[in-house]
């Protein structure tokens, strides 16, 4: 009670009030307005909630349960495929089917995408992290520290980001944690080059200088200015990675670097089915589209949330 | 000389212009290159010149946005140029400057209350947010704006309102001297004058003096008391407003007065035109940086500094060889000039 | 220029409109306009008002989100709201040419300016500039003063041929243009230019077709005042060597004075008055442009304190009622919120918007 109170003592109480709830309603404009962004959301807060609840949904002692009498079957009534067709044992109700392992596709996915997306989510802030500090003092700075930050960026970016996460791989062993890391080390030198030639024009801004002149110092204007004014392509790169981190992270499981045969993770579902795209196209099939629904939809969001955040790309 | 406010003394800004490999100096833009001028308090001394005059780095220099290479600046007694990193933070409350994009000149993340706020909570002189938002409430209104204003966003608002901001912005630390780079070249006729109104009171009711930067000259002249002309980084001629708009001696300053545009379709004016284009500061002639360009150069003028002549005005200060009759076109050399600095109001 | 002879372009009741995420912006609202042969009119006003809107919608360059509601634009006996994009390209080619204000954005910057220029002259191999329209023998002769190549009407010419008398027509229109030096010039590009010369290519490139309408939108807004001198000084001069009416757009009142014949003064998308230079000057009628003239510093009389217009320029999603000016007007009175003013003429071809006459 005494906090509100004191709310409504502070100055311009109901300016502030209403400018807040005009912002709000502004942002549900624009979602309703673009039914992409929309539809990105959806789907980005349904694969959080079915991570969250993953564990809920699937026992994962069933992950571990191996089953070769009914390896690769599919018996699902949703469809059938021809020529080839090779089905369950009766008394099964496997919706995908199932993998080499005989265990149900369904479950791997469910159990798989809070893997991959918890994998996604912490390369990607990682990498935003390191280069937007990298690449925010090395734009802000210039000189010989700038020069130095671009060779070595350019450095990590002339390698075909396979080779250098495969490198990093055999060198240092396959558990989930080097594997992550070797994904980081592909995906930071972007960041820095973005945040660097947003920081290089935001820099020259006449509010920079007003800033200057009104006594800030140069840490206060990066932080609190520089940066969050040059964060938008970055937002956008971030979104857009998410799904290409999750390919990347599955290309290197793909090629053989996985923890363990039986890791439930898309990418190590998808490699048994390279080989049977004829045979059990499902293994292939769902697994991939998952991957991609999940990458459009942070894309989709990802748009949505620049539009939302940037002042001035509004009305 | 008590009440000068503001000394320049050959101030002197140049650019380095590295070029090769080894990013060697191959010269100097020499965008401000020799400055002097004095300004009393309360008044506002009007700048003008055109696109690579300088008048915008020397307006920069002046408050050490931009470092000056050499000379010096002294506010109310103070050396400006020798302050060390802290006693410039505490000066930069006391000279504040407006630009010319109203559009790129507010942080267009930020609301307006937190913009006006910033400020002072940089220099302490606010202890908490709502101290802040309160005292950004009497800007807003100060410069003709209102309290809804204080959470909106920059991009809400049309440019002359953004222009007041900045003005508010300013205010916020308490100067005692602004310097404004073309604050209204982007803005209509109509809020101009408002917004001209508005810098004018505020100058009376807080006792500002402002450095008036324009390349428009009719604003200039209805905003400023004494008015200097820059060309190629130097003063080429200084003088009261009335002296410098009725009885120009400097020839550039003739051809800028006769090629004002005037609102009046029946006024017989005489249009000098200049020939050729606005040079850049990279390749400064020698002599006397105009004497390309000038109709009435002779051999005298090519070679040689030009020092501060005394014109017929009071504290009139020109820089040509020359006394120039520009309706009969003919000059007289003027006598050697008694005094080597020019003087002051 | 002669208020007898019919206009060469006549806009009559055009009203157009844009389509924001926030409503319906009326831009233009029932704008009429004359254009006479060989006069400069100025188009003035504040930023809103819709000149630059007018001139685009004359040249059908309007942006995806606007619409014309109604209206007519008549030239050459062809309406130009009406007619094909086709046709209208023809129009924009031939017969109306425009000037912007920003030379660099308006230059190809990977092509030197003879390769510009010469491509607007367009010379096709049977001596015709690549129109049925503009003639070879006007011109032909116009710039280069002789009559070679008229034997029998048209002469087959080569491709060295046509391209000598592509850069023979541009260096004659460089120096109609007052660039000194135009053999070296043609070479350069548009960065190596200063904003005037740039300004000056942007003109004798318009010219190149010989248009009868020349539609200048804020053209010396972006230059120092001594380089404005010099460009509105050529626009004075070549007025009478080429021909064309010139539609000069701007928001500069002096600017006006000093080059126009006539001046159309608008106001949130109306035109509120016209009147010939001195008239408007001597006798402003509407009280916009009182007000106007007053806001603007004279260095002839130095003044302590600048009227201004009180409030401000109104949304145009959501516009006065009445007479669109009214709420900022001082002598408004009650018709003036309830009824749109109708374009009067007092005499002297001067028209005003404003129920006060």
């Amino acid at each position: 009670m005494k906090t509100l109170a004191r709310r409504a003592e502070t100055v311009a109480w109901e300016s502030e009030t209403k400018a807040r709830i005009a912002e709000l309603k502004y942002a549900f404009y624009l979602i309703r307005q673009n039914p992409l962004v929309l539809s990105g959301l959806v789907l980005v807060v349904f694969f959080i909630s079915l991570s969250l609840i993953a564990t809920l949904l699937v026992n994962p002692v069933d992950a571990v349960k191996l089953d070769f009498a009914r390896s690769y079957c599919w018996d699902s009534r949703l469809y059938s495929w021809t020529p080839q067709e090779a089905s369950c044992p009766t008394g099964t109700n496997y919706i995908l089917g199932t993998d080499g392992f005989g265990r149900d596709l369904l479950s791997m996915i469910i159990l798989a995408i809070p893997l991959d997306l918890s994998i996604a989510l912490v390369v990607v802030a990682i990498a935003t992290a390191i280069g937007v500090l990298l690449g925010s003092v090395a734009g802000w700075v210039g000189g010989k520290f700038d020069e130095a930050v671009l060779r070595v960026t350019d450095i990590f970016l002339s390698f075909p980001s396979m080779v250098l996460a495969l490198v990093f791989a055999a060198l240092f062993g396959h558990t989930i944690q080097t594997l992550t890391f070797a994904v980081v080390l592909v995906w930071w030198p972007t960041y820095v080059r973005l945040t660097r030639g947003q920081v290089l024009g935001e820099k020259e801004k006449p509010y920079v200088d007003a800033l200057k002149n009104l006594g800030a110092s140069p840490a206060r204007i990066v932080l609190f200015h520089i940066i969050p004014n040059s964060i938008y392509p970055v937002i956008v790169q971030m979104s857009l990675d998410i799904g290409g981190v999750i390919l990347n992270f599955s290309a290197l499981i793909f090629l053989g670097f996985s923890p363990s045969p039986t890791l439930p993770e898309l990418g190590n579902l998808a490699a048994d089915g390279i080989n049977r795209v004829f045979t059990a196209p499902w293994l292939i099939v769902f697994p991939g589209l998952t991957i991609l629904v999940i990458a459009l939809a942070f894309n989709f969001v990802g748009d949505g949330v620049r539009d939302i955040l940037d002042p001035r790309l509004r009305r | 000389m008590a009440e000068e406010f503001l000394v320049v003394e050959d101030l002197k800004t140049w650019f380095p212009i590295r070029s090769g490999l080894l990013q060697r100096t191959s010269g100097y833009v020499k965008a401000v290159d020799g400055v002097d001028l004095t300004l009393r308090r309360g008044e506002t001394y009007g700048l003008v010149g055109e696109s690579g005059s300088g008048k915008t780095t020397l307006g920069k220099s002046v408050l050490r946005l931009i470092e000056p290479t050499s000379g010096t600046v002294v506010l109310d007694g103070t050396d400006v140029t020798k302050a060390s990193k802290r006693e410039l933070k505490k000066l930069r409350r006391r000279m504040q400057m407006i630009f010319q994009d109203p559009y790129a000149s507010l942080d267009p993340r930020e609301t307006v209350g937190a913009t006006l706020s910033e400020p002072m909570r940089i220099h302490h002189i606010v202890s908490s947010r709502n101290e802040a938002l309160k005292q950004s409430k009497e800007l807003l209104l100060r410069v003709g704006l209102n309290e809804e204003h204080l959470f909106r966003f920059p991009h809400e608002f049309s440019g002359g309102q953004r222009q007041r901001i900045a003005v508010a912005r300013a205010l916020a630390v308490d100067p005692d001297f602004i310097v404004l780079d073309e604050p209204t070249s982007f803005l209509d006729v109509s809020v101009q004058a408002q917004v001209l109104d508005l810098l004018k009171t505020l100058q009376k009711e807080l006792g500002l003096t402002y450095v008036f930067i324009s390349h428009n000259l009719s604003v200039v002249h209805y905003m400023s008391n004494r008015v200097g002309v820059m060309y190629l980084g130097k003063l080429v001629e200084d003088a009261p407003r009335e002296v410098l708009y009725k009885s120009p001696e400097h020839p550039y300053t003739y051809f800028l007065m006769s090629a004002i545009p005037v609102p009046d379709p029946e006024f017989k004016k005489e249009t000098k035109l200049l020939t050729g284009d606005v040079p850049s500061p990279v390749n400064i002639p020698p002599g006397c940086r105009f004497h390309p360009r000038c109709p009435y150069v002779t051999d005298r003028c090519k070679t040689g500094e030009v020092p501060y002549y005394v014109g017929k005005g009071p504290h009139h200060n020109v820089v040509c060889h020359y006394n120039i009759d520009f309706e009969r076109n003919m000059q007289t050399p003027r006598p050697e000039p008694i005094v080597a600095k020019p003087m002051a109001s | 220029m002669a208020f007898k002879e019919p206009p060469i372009l006549e806009a009559k009741d055009v009203t157009v409109n844009f389509r924001t995420y926030r409503g319906e912006v009326k831009a233009l609202d029932k704008v009429d306009l004359q254009l006479y042969k060989r006069e400069v009119l100025a188009l003035v006003g504040e930023s809103g008002c819709g000149k630059s809107v007018t001139a685009l919608t004359i040249l059908g360059l309007l942006p995806q989100n606007a619409y014309v509601l109604g209206g007519e634009i008549l030239f050459k006996d062809q309406d130009l709201l009406k007619i094909s994009a086709d046709k209208m390209r023809q129009v924009r080619a031939n017969d109306i040419a425009a000037i912007f204000q920003d030379p660099m954005t308006f230059l190809d910057p990977v092509l030197s300016v003879g390769v510009q220029l010469k491509e607007a002259f367009q010379v096709q191999k049977d001596l015709s500039f690549g129109s049925d329209d503009n003639a070879v023998g006007a011109i032909t002769d116009f710039l280069l003063k002789r009559n070679e190549g008229r034997e029998d009407g048209r002469k087959l010419l080569s491709g060295r041929e046509r391209d000598r008398l592509a850069t023979d027509l541009s260096k004659k229109i460089l120096e109609l243009v007052r660039i000194p030096d135009s053999g070296r010039v043609l070479k350069q590009y548009p960065h190596e230019l200063s904003g005037g010369m740039r300004q000056r290519c942007l003109i004798a490139m318009a010219l190149a077709r010989r248009p009868s309408i020349i539609v200048a939108d804020e053209i010396t807004t972006a230059l120092d005042v001594t380089v404005q001198a010099q460009i509105l000084t050529l626009l004075k001069e070549i007025r009478d060597s080429i021909d064309a009416s010139t539609m000069l757009i701007t928001h500069d009142l002096s600017v006006a004075a000093e080059t126009a014949d006539r001046i159309a003064v608008m106001y949130a998308g109306n035109v509120v008055e016209v009147a010939t230079t001195k008239e408007l000057f001597r006798n402003p009628l509407h009280p916009y442009t009182q007000l106007l003239m007053k806001c603007i510093p004279d260095v002839r009389e130095p003044v302590e304190h600048l009227e201004s217009i009180k409030g401000s320029v109104p949304d145009l999603i959501d516009p006065p009622s009445g007479c669109r000016f009214h709420p900022r007007c001082p002598s408004a009175i009650a018709i003036c919120r309830q009824r749109k003013p109708v374009l009067k003429d007092v005499g002297n071809g001067h028209l005003v918007h404003c129920h006060l006459y």
